[in-house]
């Protein structure tokens, strides 16, 4: 083992000889690890919605005027209850109806004070457990007994199409993000190759006059670890600014996906782009060595 | 001592560069190596200093079978081997005393060690005042100076030169020449690849003549005189 002063003095030298060519690896390493930090905070975002989606799938069914109020209490809501895909079950009056409405639409309530019956129905609101289950359970609604539903709503092929697409994003996701991290391991370690075979004449030299393969690695590992370091801190502050000014400026701009907000961190971001790019220095350096010491004994 | 075992060796493309070599050089021999272009001399010291493997045979230096070392003792096998190279092969972005140091460095010698012997060999070679320039600055022959003073600096107890004097005037070929005897003579063995008819007949040591793989020849006190073996 060669001291550490030996080392960092020849990752100084063997930077300083190519550092064109250690700028275009910063440059691709960077880009790759936005890429990464951006995918993970889209990832982020898409889960919260995806959650607020899934938490608030509900049926509504409105109720015809003259319905059986014991029936529907003591009854139905009970019934209802008790299917097992069902988790909640809301009743809204016909004054409760108005309320919401009224607030939802503040400009509504001028219209409101003029109209003197409330032509709102009343409803049940009944929120399903999965996005599988607004279908069948809108259907047996329709068999209740003691009550006439006037009509149901539950979003039907829309909700279930974009949870269903969700569903199948997030399990692409995972195959991507894992291709994507090997991908960028491979670019990386190209890169960083790149620069060492520009000084494959120098390693020759080291090999010739009896260097070990390690004393001719370390510089060249140090140098993939400075890489990754400055690369992964250039990604975050790209990632922090697409973060701000895309994700979120995108998000206000659509009125479904207003008020969201990811709830990843920036200093998960962070610490798991710095791990990604150091490893990725460390393999890259690693690969790229011993092909080239490999060559030759 | 190095000991050459019926060794050949055919490269992947076919070429035949040995074709069952077998001889000796003792310690502190001085041994010229002539013979055409592509006769196999490169081939012939890449094996002494395991930059190539023979396809069969085996060589041995100092009675080991170097042909057997594993991968990590090569690097220690070379340290006591120089090498000198007709292209110099030296570190552009490096001082001279940096690269005559570089050998000591890899072993792991302290500064005030590589200091010592940086000035010694640079003394001997005759480049003392040159230790602060890059090679860029130096002329060919004071580059094929600072490439012995690296092959020299650790003292090896084997010299390899390829073609040292390949692009160097008459004048400054004997100065390399002269270098090399005072190195022999104290005690390291000089292996001479060379080019260079007035060398080699002036100095009247051992010559060993390649042609298309094979040793034709192989004469104490010998010259140039190859074309008579083939």
């Amino acid at each position: 083992m060669h001291s550490l002063g030996y080392i960092l003095s020849e990752t100084w030298i063997s930077m300083k000889k190519s550092a064109t060519m250690l700028f275009s690896a910063v440059v691709i390493i960077t880009t790759a690890l936005s890429m990464l930090g951006f995918f993970i905070v889209s990832q982020n975002f898409l889960k919260v919605v995806l959650r607020d989606v899934e938490n608030n799938l509900q049926i509504v069914a409105f109720l015809e005027d003259g319905f059986n109020e014991r029936t529907l209490s003591e009854v139905i809501i009970p019934s209802v209850r008790a299917y097992s895909d069902v988790s909640e079950v809301i009743y809204v009056d016909k004054e409760k109806a108005r309320e919401e409405l009224k607030k939802d639409i503040s400009e509504l309530n001028e219209i409101f004070s003029i109209i003197e019956d409330n032509p709102l129905p009343s409803s049940l609101r009944i929120k399903v457990r999965s996005p599988e289950a607004l279908e069948t359970v809108a259907e047996r609604l329709k068999k209740e007994n003691g009550i006439i539903i006037d009509e149901i709503t539950y979003g039907g092929e829309n909700v279930r199409n974009f949870l269903r697409a969700s569903e199948k994003f997030r399990q692409f996701s995972v195959i991507f993000l894992t291709l994507f991290i090997i991908t960028s391991v491979i670019v990386t370690s190209a890169t960083i190759k790149l620069t060492i075979y520009s000084r494959k004449s120098d390693i020759e030299i080291m090999k010739l006059v009896g260097a070990t393969d390690w004393y001719v690695k370390w510089p060249y590992v140090i140098e993939g670890i400075i890489l990754g370091a400055l690369s992964s801190f250039l990604a975050i502050m790209l990632v922090v600014f697409l973060k701000n000014s895309a994700i979120l400026e995108i998000a206000k701009s659509i009125q479904f996906l207003s008020g969201f907000k990811t709830e990843v961190s920036m200093l998960e971001i962070g610490w798991k782009l710095t791990a990604v790019g150091i490893l990725q220095g460390i393999i890259g350096a690693l690969w790229s060595t011993s092909s080239i010491l490999s060559e030759k004994e | 001592m190095i000991e050459f075992n019926e060794v050949s060796k055919v490269y992947d493309n076919g070429i035949v560069a040995l074709n069952n070599i077998s001889l000796r050089i003792d310690k502190g021999e001085f041994v010229f190596l002539i013979g055409p272009s592509g006769a196999g001399k490169t081939t012939f010291l890449k094996m002494i200093f395991h930059e190539e493997k023979p396809t069969s045979g085996q060589v041995f230096i100092d009675s080991r079978d170097i042909t057997a070392l594993r991968r990590h003792e090569i690097p220690y096998l070379r340290r006591n081997i120089g090498v000198v190279f007709q292209d110099f092969k030296l570190l552009n972005d490096r001082t001279v005393g940096d690269n005559v140091g570089f050998a000591l460095k890899v072993m792991g010698a302290t500064s005030a060690l590589i200091a010592n012997q940086v000035n010694k060999v640079l003394d001997q070679v005759g480049l003392s005042t040159k230790k602060r320039m890059y090679p860029t600055q130096l002329s060919g022959g004071e580059k094929q100076r600072v490439c012995i003073a690296r092959a020299i600096v650790n003292n090896p107890a084997i010299l390899v030169t390829d073609e040292p004097t390949g692009n160097l005037d008459p004048y400054i070929s004997w100065e390399i020449m002269k270098l090399m005897i005072d190195i022999n003579s104290k005690g390291t063995s000089v292996i001479f690849a060379t080019h260079n008819r007035e060398l080699v007949d002036r100095m009247r040591k051992r010559v060993l003549v390649l042609k298309d793989g094979r040793l034709v020849k192989d004469e104490q006190r010998g010259n140039f005189d190859y074309e008579s073996a083939l």
